[in-house]
Formats: structure tokens, C-alpha cells, sequence
């Protein structure tokens, strides 16, 4: 896969406040998910890559264009889907759809057939030529859409393309997403909060927190750096053992538990090159454990991107606070 | 066939049979090619503009009212040059006609200069109702960060809003203006009118692209940054009708001081008008630069605001 995006020792300050640093990246072309809880510098980002905002120091380079310098060139072969409704009012949904592919430069009788194109591509039909605020969220996010590819652009930037739709709506339009990638060979840029839905149609993830890049990769990659956790069952013994863990270096962290149940489910992640044989040796120590403490089941704990995204931002917060 | 079976490999299907029709609806064609005019993307701002304040019923009325006072008097200078002809030779006659000339349609600097200050009435009205839907929505509905997030630049976005208001203004001021020069010019004394009356139509043209720009310049400012219906027209009333009246209160309170009238932009553009068409202007007679200035400060502010205001705008939220 090519170059993508670059990012080149990148920061970026509103006044003294740190809104975004990377260190030297580059992301290839796909379907690249923006994790990030608000203010993690999502925004940012994305302004700077299309050059709307210059980076304090550094550099982005986008489809190997200067994102300052060539910010015109860029917007032209980008497609931006925006999260909040941005239409111009009075116009039907061809109408607004055609002036996007006119502001591209394309010839008015162009531009509209290319409108018309696009619609049935995205299904919006008969409701096309009606006036675009009075549309449902879903044909709105269509429409959006729709003025993103009016120019036919090498990449998508789609912010919360999911929002407001209904769970059918909101199916089709992950649906429409990775066809656009599969079928069209689109490079797609999606924000989104919702992580089910990042997970279903990204192929790569980069996570954000308080304006840095904590992580990227694949999800595979992502859930893969977990290799040593595990998930355990225990009755009759949960804060000694605890404590016992712990103390040797393993992380515990006790799921809620379950009503009328007398079994706690613990997540232990073990101290890197260790296996489970030291977690083991914890319970077959019975020196200081009730009789009837039992550790009834044990596997690997496969995380998803839910809780990759949660202990990474977890994680940075924690970090954050004891600096 | 389900979805999911479109997800075959066509290039081996279509190598196994060459001879099938592939009817894929997940194509699409390849972008079209740039107009020659493709710089020009500050002109479908403008046409999308000019389109939706020529939807509203309030526009037509205004533009029904400005134009009715054309049609006066473009049949003023029907009738006049029609009875000039039948009274010809009668001196009782032509006394009359030359007295009723002088209050109607004289063909002098001050006739054109007078229909133009006249129109700016509706004109004043017209841009208060019409500067929400040319400007003020773009902020209020978000369509301001459509326009950025293509290849149009804020330059070109404020002059696609000049242009559909200036050209707004020059349907109710310039061309009914220029229009009338050309029909007195036929009706009165042949081509020899408009020829020998260069300064008149030089005075059209200036003062009519003054009030068009300007009115223009100014309505951007404020509809920028007040956005609402009801908020432009309380300002612009207050700009256009509250402030005149109170500047002549200051000049008379003041023993006459002609500085304060600098504060009032009829004034300005009524000096800058008597300019442009060689005419004596009596009531301001103090240095020429001092209404240049008030004037550019005008400009120079609404510039500004509207300039600060789609710079605040977000793009991406």
C-alpha cells in the first residue's frame, strides 16, 4: 500500500495549550479509524492534513502534497463528509449536491449529471429533488455523503458518518463505506466514536488522547499487544488473592459481578515474559488462602477494541496524572 | 442474487465469460473535466445566491416597487418627448413643458443622480430582508464550512456574496439608471445626447457601482455578524434612517458643523455622487478626503467583520 498520509515531527499550540503532536508517522492508503475521546486532537489533525490550520512546527504531507502549501490541491482530492449538518438552505438535495461539483470546478450541466450519479449510487432517489432540510437524518447523511464524492476524490474524510441513525440506517451506511473502499478504491478517514463501527470497516486505527498519538495499527495489532491476559474465575477468596497478586506483579482488574453469583471474574494481566505457570504457583501457595478458595476457570482474555481503546486511554490518563 | 454475491471476482468471471454483461451499480464514472472557468468557483456562490433570494415572494415585491418608479419614468420620457413633438413652435407650450421637465426628467446630471438616490429606498429595504438568506444563513445553517471544505478560499467566498449583491442592487439602481440614459437619449435628441452627456454616464456608472458595491460591502458586514432577519433590519434602519436623522440633530445642535454629516453615508455617497456627475454640492464644502475616509471606514469595518467572523468558523467541529 502507498503513502497516505505523513506526518513529520508534527505540533500544534493554541497558545500554550498542546492541541496535537506526532512524532514521525506515515499511514498508507485504506480505511484509517480516528479513536479519540473529545479533545484528543481528532479535529486538529484532520485541519492540519487539509491545511486549514498550520502546524506549529513540523510538517503533514498528504497524498505526498504539502498540506500548507498545496492545502488548495489537497481539498480538491479530498471528499469531506462533515458530522453536523452543513447544507444550504432552500436548495434541493440535487441542487446542493450539483454546486458541490460546481465549487470543484466541474461545468454546471456536469456537475448535475455527476449529482444524479452519485444519488442512485448512494440510493437516495424520487427524494432527490426535494428541499434537503426536510429530509430524514438518514437521507441527510446520504446527501452529505453524496457532496463528498462529487469530485470522484482519492480520499473520504468522514466525521461520524453514523450519527443519528437508526441501527438499519446505520448498517447501510457502514455497508455503503466499505464498498466505496472495496469497490471504489477509496481511502477513507473515519472519525467516529462509535468503536463497533470503527472495528467494522477499518483496516488500520489510530488512537488519540490530549493531542498525542498513543497507538496505531491494525486491530489485530492493537489486540494482540495483550497477549498475556487472562481472564479467571475465583470463589471464596477474592481480596487476599488479590492482594497476593498484586503484589507480585500481577495486574487484577475484577469484573462487576454477577447477581446470585458467589463466583468473582478477574482480568490478570502478567508481568511481560511471564506465562501462567507464576499465576498458577499464586493458588497452589495455600498458605494465607480460605479452604475453600477455588479457581474454577482460566482462559485467555480476548480483548476488543472497546476495551484496547479503554485501557490505552486509561492508561495515558493515568500516566498524565502521576506526571 | 444477495449482496454478498457481488463480492466475486469479476476479472476471473469476466476471463471465463468474455461474453457477459456485467451490470455492476457500484460504478461510478470517472469525475468530468474541469470547466475552462474552473478559478472562477466564486461564481456559483453567487448564482446560488442571487437564486435563493429571487425565490422569496419579498424580493419580488420590493423589485415590483423599485421598478415601478423606473417605468414612471421611462414613460415621463415617453410622454414629454411625444408632447415636445405636438407643441413644437408654440412658445406658450414649450414654457410649460421645460417647467414640468425640470420636476419630472430633465436629462441633466441631477435627474439621473436623483432616480438613483431615490431607488436606494427599496434598495435599503430589499438588502435588510434579503441579508439573511444571502449571508447570515451561511452562519447560522453551517453552510459556511461546506463552502470552506472545498477548493474555494474565503476571498473567493466573500466575492461570490459581493457579486449576487451588487448585482441584486444594480436590477433596482444602475441598469433601470442606464436604461433611462439610453431611452432619453432616443426619445429627446438622437445618439448626439449620449454622446455629448459622457460625463453624465460616466457619473451613472460610477455612482451606480458605488451604491452597488458599497450597499454591498456594508450588508455583508452586518449580516455576518448579526445573522437574524429582525436583527439586520433594526441595524440597518439604524445605519440608514436613525442615523441621518440624528446627525442633522448634532449639525444643528452644533451651529452647523458639515463634519457630522460625515457620520451619515447618504451624505458620503450623495458627495461622492455630485462628484461623479460634475455637480455643485452646497452642503459639504470641507476637505474632499475627510468623505473619502468616512467612507472607507464604513467599508473598511463591515470588511472586517465578515472577515473575522468566517475566519471563527469551524470546519471541522
Amino acid at each position: 500500500m502507498t503513502e497516505l498520509i505523513r506526518l513529520e515531527k508534527i505540533q500544534r499550540y493554541y497558545g500554550s495549550q498542546l492541541a496535537f503532536e506526532a512524532d514521525d508517522m506515515t499511514l498508507p492508503h485504506g480505511v484509517i479509524g480516528l479513536l479519540g475521546p473529545n479533545g484528543a486532537g481528532k479535529s486538529t489533525l484532520m485541519k492540519m492534513l487539509m491545511g486549514l490550520l498550520a502546524p506549529s512546527s513540523g510538517n503533514a504531507r498528504m497524498m505526498g502534497l504539502d498540506a500548507i502549501k498545496e492545502s488548495r490541491q489537497i481539498r480538491s482530492k479530498v471528499g469531506y463528509m462533515p458530522e453536523t449538518d452543513s447544507f444550504v438552505a432552500g436548495l434541493s438535495i440535487l441542487q446542493f449536491v450539483s454546486l458541490a461539483g460546481e465549487l470543484h470546478g466541474q461545468k454546471p450541466v456536469d456537475a448535475r449529471r455527476r449529482a444524479h450519479e452519485v444519488l442512485w449510487l448512494l440510493g437516495v432517489q424520487e427524494e432527490r429533488y426535494r428541499l434537503i432540510e426536510e429530509q430524514s437524518t438518514g437521507i441527510r447523511q446520504r446527501a452529505k455523503l453524496a457532496q463528498a464524492l462529487i469530485n470522484n476524490p482519492d480520499l473520504v474524510i468522514l466525521d461520524e458518518p453514523t450519527n443519528g441513525l437508526d441501527p438499519t440506517g446505520r448498517s447501510a451506511m457502514l455497508e455503503l463505506i466499505s464498498r466505496l473502499h472495496k469497490e471504489q478504491g477509496k481511502s477513507i478517514l473515519f472519525s467516529s466514536h462509535l468503536l463497533t463501527d470503527v472495528e467494522r470497516v477499518c483496516d488500520l486505527i489510530v488512537i488519540l488522547d490530549k493531542g498525542k498519538v498513543l497507538a496505531h495499527g491494525t486491530v489485530a495489532e492493537l489486540v494482540s499487544t495483550r497477549s498475556n491476559s487472562y481472564r479467571i474465575q475465583v470463589s471464596g477468596c477474592l481480596e487476599t488473592l488479590t492482594e497476593r497478586l498484586e503484589s507480585q506483579g500481577i495486574h487484577v482488574a475484577t469484573l462487576p459481578s454477577r447477581t446470585g453469583m458467589t463466583v468473582n471474574d478477574l482480568i490478570v494481566t502478567l508481568p511481560e515474559k511471564s506465562d501462567t505457570k507464576r499465576l498458577l504457583e499464586a493458588f497452589s501457595d495455600r498458605g494465607g488462602l480460605a479452604p475453600d478458595c477455588l479457581l474454577s476457570a482460566l482462559w485467555p482474555h480476548e480483548e476488543n477494541l472497546q476495551t484496547v481503546f479503554e485501557r490505552i486511554v486509561t492508561g495515558n490518563v493515568e500516566r498524565t496524572s502521576h506526571d | 442474487m444477495t449482496e454478498e454475491s457481488l463480492d466475486f471476482n469479476q476479472t476471473d468471471l469476466l476471463e471465463e465469460y468474455p461474453e457477459a454483461i456485467v451490470i455492476n451499480r457500484w460504478t461510478l464514472s470517472p469525475a468530468p473535466e474541469l470547466s475552462r472557468w474552473s478559478s472562477m468557483v466564486w461564481w456559483p456562490v453567487a448564482r446560488i445566491g442571487l437564486k435563493l433570494v429571487m425565490k422569496r415572494a419579498l424580493f419580488k415585491v420590493f423589485l415590483g416597487l423599485g421598478l415601478m418608479n423606473f417605468l414612471f419614468f421611462s414613460a415621463m420620457i415617453y410622454f414629454l418627448a411625444g408632447l415636445s413633438e405636438q407643441i413644437n413652435g408654440q412658445p406658450f407650450g414649450r414654457g410649460s413643458l421645460e417647467f414640468a421637465s425640470q420636476f419630472i426628467f430633465s436629462g441633466t446630471g441631477e435627474s439621473y443622480r436623483d432616480f438613483i438616490s431615490g431607488q436606494n429606498i427599496v434598495v435599503m429595504l430589499l438588502l435588510a430582508i434579503s441579508g439573511s438568506v444571502l449571508v447570515g444563513n451561511d452562519f447560522r445553517f453551517n453552510s459556511l464550512s461546506f463552502y470552506l471544505s472545498k477548493p474555494l478560499d474565503r476571498w473567493q467566498y466573500f466575492l461570490g456574496k459581493l457579486v449576487a449583491t451588487s448585482m441584486l442592487v444594480s436590477m433596482l439602481t444602475l441598469l433601470p439608471c442606464l436604461a433611462l440614459f439610453i431611452e432619453y437619449g432616443l426619445f429627446t435628441d438622437s445618439f448626439g445626447y449620449v454622446i455629448d452627456s459622457r460625463r453624465i454616464l460616466f457619473g451613472i456608472l460610477a455612482y451606480g457601482l458605488l451604491v452597488s458595491v458599497g450597499m454591498s460591502v456594508l450588508l455583508l458586514g452586518v449580516a455576518s455578524m448579526l445573522q437574524k432577519t429582525i436583527s439586520i433590519v433594526m441595524v440597518w434602519g439604524l445605519m440608514f434612517v436613525f442615523l441621518p436623522i440624528i446627525t442633522v440633530i448634532i449639525q444643528d445642535a452644533a451651529g452647523g458643523s458639515e463634519y457630522w454629516g460625515l457620520m451619515n453615508v447618504w451624505s458620503l455617497m450623495l458627495w461622492c455622487s455630485n462628484h461623479f456627475f460634475g455637480i455643485e454640492s452646497g452642503r459639504y464644502t470641507g476637505e474632499p478626503w475627510y468623505p473619502i475616509a468616512a467612507l472607507s471606514l464604513w467599508f473598511g469595518a463591515s470588511i472586517w467583520a465578515f472577515w473575522h467572523k468566517t475566519e471563527a468558523v469551524e470546519i471541522f467541529s
